[in-house]
Parts: structure tokens; sequence; C-alpha cells
């Protein structure tokens, strides 16, 4: 089904993100991004990802490893492996939502808008404003009434908080994290 | 640079969590801002919830039921229930508009189309959107058959014309040319349809007058692809399926397997299981018929509209029922028992579960409905206008 002249098996691939880093990888192992997919069907091999950090990208790989179909992890190793991968805050989530979508990794959006809607369904209002950092645009008069509405719907316990509880507290705007385990590979190099 | 990503969270992005939410926090979170109210509200995310066949959603039942008063006064209640156990998730709702003197045993409950369910007494159609907590009191039905003239309400329906993007009510009755005495031989069926869009009803024309008579039971209609399906009573006193197409507005009927098709004797409801249209035959609840002559069949047309995949799929041990109400999570039944309460069965497990759940006999009808954000349409303002609840 592929018009590449060559087979992407064999195929090294070099990402460089936004922070000037190169990974290797497989390109059998990347092409279960559709995003990298088609830029290897166009007959690149240096795949540049101007807009995703080194942090988000090293993680991304080891899910592409992981859930690559030669890795041979079985089901319950897969779910396990996503249970770990999720662990972070939300704030820190929305960036690799934002670069599971952009690479266009189905399973990876999947596992992260589902992680993030379950961790918000119960939220207040003004903790999903905060965490997310929605300008609230409703003049009080506004909200009352859009809230009147549905006043069933903002009753019985709701989460007020902006963090998780297991979750590392971002300092800063999640720059820096200090509760990431160190990577055992950074690709192929 | 998080900070910025963060705020330039595509829109795309946002809808993939928001189709993961329940339907109380999509709520709740049109309190955001105003961007997320007209995301959430918007007839593309709305239509996206509904047909998401991605996220797996729960299903919820409605359950209706008359309770007494005083001696001259009913009222309808409706209970709000899910899981195995049937636990609430909110509390009772005495349904305005269905108040009334004796029992409302010919109440009908249809749907849930779309998240939709409507309530049908003689007088009058209440839309309700269980998951939002809304309601509407839609148009009485047209005056009734002239002076002089009565008219008994055979059949309703409820559903979805996707041709037309409407959803429509219709009532099938019967005017009686000849009051007092009710000859049947004088007598004309009359099919209405009330469109959401315009608000009115209207009487069609050319109604086949040979058309098979409804057949009334506690659950005897459903909406399934874009059809209203009635039991009914077909030529030679053979049971058979009739249907209403909602965007061709044409009947139409299916025949029952014919071992399994008499109308003397047993009763008959009809539903929707694993996607197909299914047939049950159940023992005459009258104490005085012997459940154990007559075992509930379960019978399922397997492949739409063909008569050959009719397939008998369960055959029940004898159940003191008044009468079924639906079957789900695959082979869960609910059932009115004799004794006015409700009972579940479960048709793999052969288990029977009671449920602290009661009403006046006859009265009971439950619908499976999965939850939508579909608005109930108000075109008009001198129509009752959406309540909440």
């Amino acid at each position: 089904m592929s018009s590449s002249s060559s087979e992407p098996e064999s195929n090294i691939l070099t990402l460089k993100s936004a922070d000037n880093d190169e990974f290797q990888v497989e390109a059998s192992i990347a092409v279960q991004s559709t995003t990298i997919k088609n830029m290897v069907e166009d007959g690149y091999t240096d795949i540049p990802l101007v807009n995703i950090s080194s942090e988000v990208l090293i993680k991304i790989l080891d899910y592409l490893k992981k859930h690559a179909e030669n890795s041979g992890c079985s089901e319950e190793e897969l779910n396990e492996f996503d249970n770990e991968f999720v662990k972070m805050s939300i704030k820190k989530m929305s960036l690799f939502v934002y670069a599971a979508s952009f690479l266009h990794i189905p399973g990876l959006t999947s596992l992260l808008c589902q992680t993030i809607a379950d961790k918000i369904k119960n939220k207040s209002v003004n903790a999903v404003r905060r965490i997310f950092e929605i300008i609230n645009d409703y003049t009080p008069e506004e909200e009352a009434e859009v809230r009147a509405e549905h006043d069933w719907a903002h009753e019985g316990e709701l989460d007020d908080t902006v963090e998780e509880d297991d979750e590392v507290r971002d300092e800063n705007d999640g720059e820096s994290d200090d509760n990431e385990t160190p990577d055992d590979e950074t690709g192929e190099n | 640079m998080a900070h910025e990503i963060l705020k330039k969270l595509p829109e795309d992005v946002i809808i993939y969590i928001l189709l993961r939410l329940p339907i109380k926090s999509l709520i709740r979170f049109t309190c955001i801002s105003k961007t997320w109210y007209i995301l959430i509200r918007s007839s593309t995310f709305i239509n996206l919830h509904l047909n998401n066949s991605k996220t797996a959603k729960e299903e919820f039942i409605i359950f209706k039921r008359s309770l007494q008063v005083d001696p001259f006064q009913h009222k309808t209640t409706l209970s709000f229930l899910f899981g195995d156990d049937l636990k609430p998730v909110l509390s009772d709702l005495d349904v305005p508009y269905l108040e009334s003197t004796f029992v409302n045993d010919y109440d009908q409950f249809i749907g849930p189309c779309h998240g939709l369910v409507a309530l049908i007494s003689m007088m009058n159609t209440v839309l309700f959107n269980p998951a939002t907590r809304n309601y509407r009191l839609l148009p009485r039905f047209p005056s009734d058959a002239p002076q002089g003239f009565r008219c008994s309400i055979d059949g309703v329906g409820f559903g979805f014309d996707s041709i037309a993007n409407d959803y429509k009510v219709v009532r099938i009755s019967e005017v009686y040319n000849d009051p007092p005495y009710r000859d049947p031989y004088s007598s004309e069926q009359k099919v209405e349809v009330y469109d959401m869009i315009t608000d009115f009803w209207r009487e069609l024309d050319n109604i086949d007058q040979d058309m098979p008579r409804i057949y009334w039971a506690p659950s005897s209609m459903v909406f399934y692809k874009s059809a209203c399906y009635w039991l009914a009573i077909g030529p030679k006193d053979k049971m058979i399926i009739l249907y209403f197409d909602m965007g061709t507005e044409i009947f139409n009927s299916i025949n029952l397997p014919h071992t399994c098709n008499s109308y003397n004797g047993p009763h008959y409801g009809l539903v929707v299981l694993r996607d197909s249209i299914t047939m049950l035959r159940y023992p005459n609840p009258n104490p005085e018929y012997d459940p154990a002559q007559d075992l509930m069949q379960i019978w399922m047309m397997k492949e739409y509209g063909v008569y050959d995949s009719w397939m008998k799929i369960y055959t029940v041990r004898p159940l003191l029922i008044e009468s079924p109400l639906l079957i789900w999570k695959d082979c869960v039944m609910l059932c009115e028992s004799r004794e006015g309460s409700l009972i579940s069965y479960d048709l793999k497990l052969d288990k029977i579960q009671e449920f602290n759940l009661q009403g006046c006999p006859t009265s009971m009808r439950a619908i499976c409905y999965k939850e939508s954000m579909i608005q109930i349409p108000c075109e008009s303002k001198d129509s009752a206008q959406v309540q909440y609840f």
C-alpha cells in the first residue's frame, strides 16, 4: 500500500525536538505516528518536530516502542505501562496530548484524553479553569444565569483542587519536573 | 513554552476530552467560559457525542409507575435507575400533566430516541431528556373526533425522521361513526403526526382501512432504525408487526414466525435486543391461566426483514409476571410481577431479583437509554416551554 520506494523496516529516522536534540528511531516504530508515516512515505528521514520538547518526545518514543507490533508485550504489560505512563499532572498531560494529537498517534491520544476526562469529571468549574488557564469571560450575572439553567449539575461533592494527590506540584509552568523517572534510553544513540 | 501550549490546546483535542465526560460534567462546564458554552451546546458537538461509539456509554433505566395518592387521585412517577441493583441516580419525579382519577394503565412510555423519551397519555404527551433533566409538554392532540363521534387511541409512536431532521410523534386512533354503540363495523382509522419542527399535528390522508389493528400491550412499541414498530393483529387473527417509517410516513408489515403468532391466549411484547427486533410471547397473566402450560418464548429476527431469520433464542420457565418491560444488559429482563412490583430475570443465569419498587398493577413501564445532550426543541413561544427538574 505504501508508495514509498524504500522498505521502512530497516530505516532509521532522526527526530529533532524543539530543544534541538536528535533521536534515532527505527521507522517501523515511528510510523505509529501517522504524521511521521506520511513524511517517511514522502521520502524524509530527518523529521523536525519544532513544537515538541525533548522531555515529551522521549516519553512518547518510549510509548511507541512499547506499543510497536514486534515489542512482544502482552496486553497486561501494555496496560500496566499505560497506567504508569499517565501518572503525571493534568497540566503536563496537556503537553503530551497536544503532541500526541499533532503526531496523530490515536492510541496515545485516546489514552491521554480518557485519563484527563476521568480526572476532571468531578471537578468544579473553578478548578478546571485554573488547570487549563481558561479566562472566565462571563459577567457574574451571565454566569449565574447559565448556572441556574441546570443547578443540579453543580450539586454533590465537587473537587475544587487543581492538582491530584500523588502528583508533584508544578513549580513554574511545568518546564522543570522533578518527578520524572530517568529514562533508560533515549532513542538509538 | 508549556504555558503557551496550554493556551493553544487545539479545539479538536478539547473535543476529544469532552466526548469522554459524563453529561453532568459537560453541563456544569458550560459555566467555565463562553467559548466552552458554545462548544458544548453546539449541534456539532451534540451529534458527535450522540454518535460516539468509541467511548463506552453507560445505560440507565427510567421506570414509570402509577401510585395512588387517594382513592380518586393517582400520580405518575418516574424513577431514574442505574446498575444491576437499580440504584437511583436522582430523586423520583412526579410527572405534572399526568395526574388522573384512575390508574394510568393505558399510558405508553416510548423511546429512547437519541436519548429522548416520550410519555403519552390519552390527553397529553410529555417529552423528556432524562440526562439533561429537561422536559416539555407537547401541544394536545387536535380536537378529538367531531361532536357525536368517539375515538379510541390504538397506538402511539415517537421517533426521528433523519431526512427532515425532525422528531415526530404518531398517533393511530379509531373513530367510531356510530356512538354510543361503537359498532366495530362502522369505524375508521385515523393517523396523525406531530412534527417537532412545526409544533403542529396533522392528519395523514389515504389511510388503508384494512391496515392491521394495533395490539395494545405495555411494551409492544419500539423505535428502531428510523421507524416505529408495533405488534398488530393481521389477517386471520394472526399477530404481525406493523411499522411506520418516520421519513416516508408509509406503513408496512413484517410477519412473525408462524408457529408463534396466534392472537388468542398468550400475550405479546416487542423489544430491541442486540440491535435486532425481538418478540416476546408470554402466558396470559390472568390467574385462571396456568403459566406452566404456555412457557414464555423469546424470538429474535436476526436479519432485518428476513422471515427465515426468526430464531427462538430463549424459552423461559414459568414466571409469575404481569408483563415484561424490557431486556437490558444483554440478558436481564425487567418485568412487572403480578403483585405490582418490579423484578428482574436473568435469562442466562436463570436468576430472579426483586426490587423494592411498587406501583399500581399494570401501570409499570421501563425504558433503557444512553445519555445524550439533545435539546428538546421548542419552536413556538405560544407552546409550553421546556422545563427542568
